[in-house]
């Protein structure tokens, strides 16, 4: 097929072969014989900058020619900016559907071409792109990409949710810890934020980022893909200097709740294939994130029947009771006469179930994300189910999480902070 | 994460301990948003607080001026005592809360208003779940 110089539109999912001309896309540019494919649900621009261009591909029709480029002009100064004041790491804010992964692609692309090493962070737990939903992932680009997706994540974190709401907390540490790895591992951090800009949450979470790129002594450039300057309440107090306003790409187009969780889903389905069990006996692992085994083990004293593990927790938190059904008023009141205490924390068996955790080495590092299939409590055992593509030899840690999820990466509900 | 970031869930815990017990909830809320409005960067001890803040006592220790919930096996009563005598009380700004099996009610020319417990299918359905309850 031979096209002339312009601007085309590629809707996924199509092969192409670039045969000849001088073709880019998202600031990549092709090479002769080079064949990409675009998923479905993808969609990429092309721009033929030689008078035309040889490309071969299986469907014609996902290939529509547009008036104008979709990368906004002013997007090319930002490189240059960059590499000018030598810039470490690039932060960027922007509402759902401004295009942020799209323009952290572009810039990837672009300080590869300058010989910049690249690393990006993807702090959107909801829409990941570097590892799975409810983590933070960083990757460090050697070469050019079309899509995040295409990389394997260099280092994760696992925030527990598909939101930082009610996970503040660890979404700083995680972005913290993976900045830190960005500025050690790369020349340019390039950070791809959530679309959370608004209410006290978005406020939050926005300052709090440029306050640790400030801590940590960072050259910070915070760029704002606005449409009608609907961001700046976040960069009121920030040196102009340090802050960089751009357009929004034309190709941004919205995504519904509902196609959001679709892409959700088809993400953890990817990542959970090919899953293998595995079980852990309570004494060879440690927990994170819950009260479940961080307490001294206790028998039961009593003749409650539903009662399946019993633990005494420091101090005022109580004691840790997992039954199989809830434990009634007057079951709490025995217990709470038995072991002298106030305060009873009471998860029951189904809590667990489908549980999303995240598996650690000794050093708190990632390993991978696994699924609680069940707990016997009798034996004192764990059974997960993890991609079997992943080394789980070393783990020692299980961080929970408050997401559920079935084995078939459906999403399958919440588990109550606080609750295990 | 499986920690709660902020005390706020316990004050529901709270309330909803109050409505199982049967006691009316106006007061109880009202006192809880006060209590909020007073010390809101300590939610902790407005839990602590509303934890204390119903207590069961005995005819005996009813006061003039207590407000008080009394409740019989299809009737609660709420109000603040005005006089107590021969060991009956008097109420003011009463309410009676009264379960009846079925009832029957004009409604014309009245304010109603309808529950909608489907609005999270409704509003946000990519969050609904099936409920499996406890």
């Amino acid at each position: 097929m031979l096209i002339k110089k312009g601007v085309y539109f590629i809707s996924g999912p199509l092969n192409i072969k670039f045969i000849s001309g001088e073709v880019e896309s998202i600031g990549r540019k092709f090479i002769p014989n080079e064949e990409v494919f675009v998923p479905e649900g993808k969609r990429i621009p092309l721009e033929v900058n030689s008078q035309e261009a040889v490309i071969e591909t299986d469907d014609t029709g996902k290939i529509t020619e547009l008036p104008s480029r979709t990368i906004p002009d002013d997007w090319d100064r930002v490189v240059e900016y960059i590499i000018s004041k030598r810039i470490n790491s690039v932060i960027i804010f922007g509402e759902v559907d401004t295009g942020k992964t799209f323009f952290s692609t572009y810039l990837t692309n672009k300080l590869l071409s300058f010989n910049v090493k690249p690393s990006v962070l993807d702090c959107d737990t909801g829409q990941s792109d570097i590892g799975p939903p409810s983590t933070l992932g960083i990757a460090v680009f050697d070469k050019p990409i079309l899509f995040m997706t295409e990389i394997e994540p260099t280092k994760l974190y696992f925030v527990g949710s598909h939101s930082p709401a009610e996970h503040f907390l660890h979404y700083l540490c995680g972005f913290t810890k993976l900045l830190n790895f960005g500025l050690k591992n790369s020349n340019v951090v390039i950070i791809d934020t959530p679309g959370w800009v608004l209410g006290d949450g978005g406020r939050m979470l926005r300052n709090s980022e440029i306050e640790i790129l400030s801590a940590l002594g960072t050259n910070y450039l915070v760029i704002l893909l606005e449409r009608n300057k609907e961001i700046e309440h976040l960069v009121r107090s920030i040196p102009q200097e340090r802050i960089m306003r751009l357009t929004v790409s034309k190709k941004a187009s919205p995504t519904s709740t509902d196609e959001r969780k679709k892409l959700r889903e088809f993400v953890y389905k990817k990542y959970f294939s090919e899953l293998e069990d595995v079980e852990f006996s309570f004494q060879e692992i440690f927990t994170d994130r819950s009260y479940f085994l961080t307490g001294e083990k206790i028998e039961n004293k009593t003749k409650i029947k539903s009662i399946k593990w019993l633990e005494r927790l420091p101090g005022f938190e109580g004691l840790y009771v997992v039954s199989s059904k809830q434990i009634t008023d007057g079951e709490k009141q025995i217990l709470q006469k038995v072991y002298n205490v106030k305060k009873i924390r009471n998860p029951v068996v189904e809590d667990f179930k489908n549980v999303i955790v995240a598996l650690l080495d000794g050093n708190h590092e990632f390993i991978c994300l696994a699924i609680i299939k069940d707990i016997d409590f009798v034996n004192s055992k764990i059974y997960l189910t993890y991609p079997k593509r992943y080394d789980v030899r070393d783990v020692k840690i299980i961080q929970f999480g408050s997401l559920k999820l079935t084995p078939e990466a459906k999403e399958n509900g919440f588990v109550e902070p606080g609750i295990l | 994460m499986t920690y709660k970031e902020s005390d706020f869930p316990q004050l529901l815990e709270i309330l909803n301990g109050y409505r199982t017990k049967g006691l009316p909830l106006d007061e109880i809320v009202k006192q809880t948003y006060e209590l909020y409005k007073r010390v809101p960067i300590y939610i902790g001890i407005v839990g602590m607080c509303m934890e204390h803040f119903v207590n069961e006592i005995t005819p005996n220790e009813i006061k003039n001026g207590d407000t008080i919930v009394i409740m019989d096996k299809n009737v609660v009563y709420k109000g603040k005592v005005q006089l107590k005598k021969n060991g009956k009380i008097k109420l003011k700004n009463l309410m009676v809360i009264q379960k009846k099996t079925t009832q029957d009610v004009n409604i014309k020319n009245k304010k109603i208003y309808k529950f909608n417990y489907e609005v999270l299918e409704k509003l946000w359905p990519s969050l609904s779940f099936k409920h499996k309850g406890k």
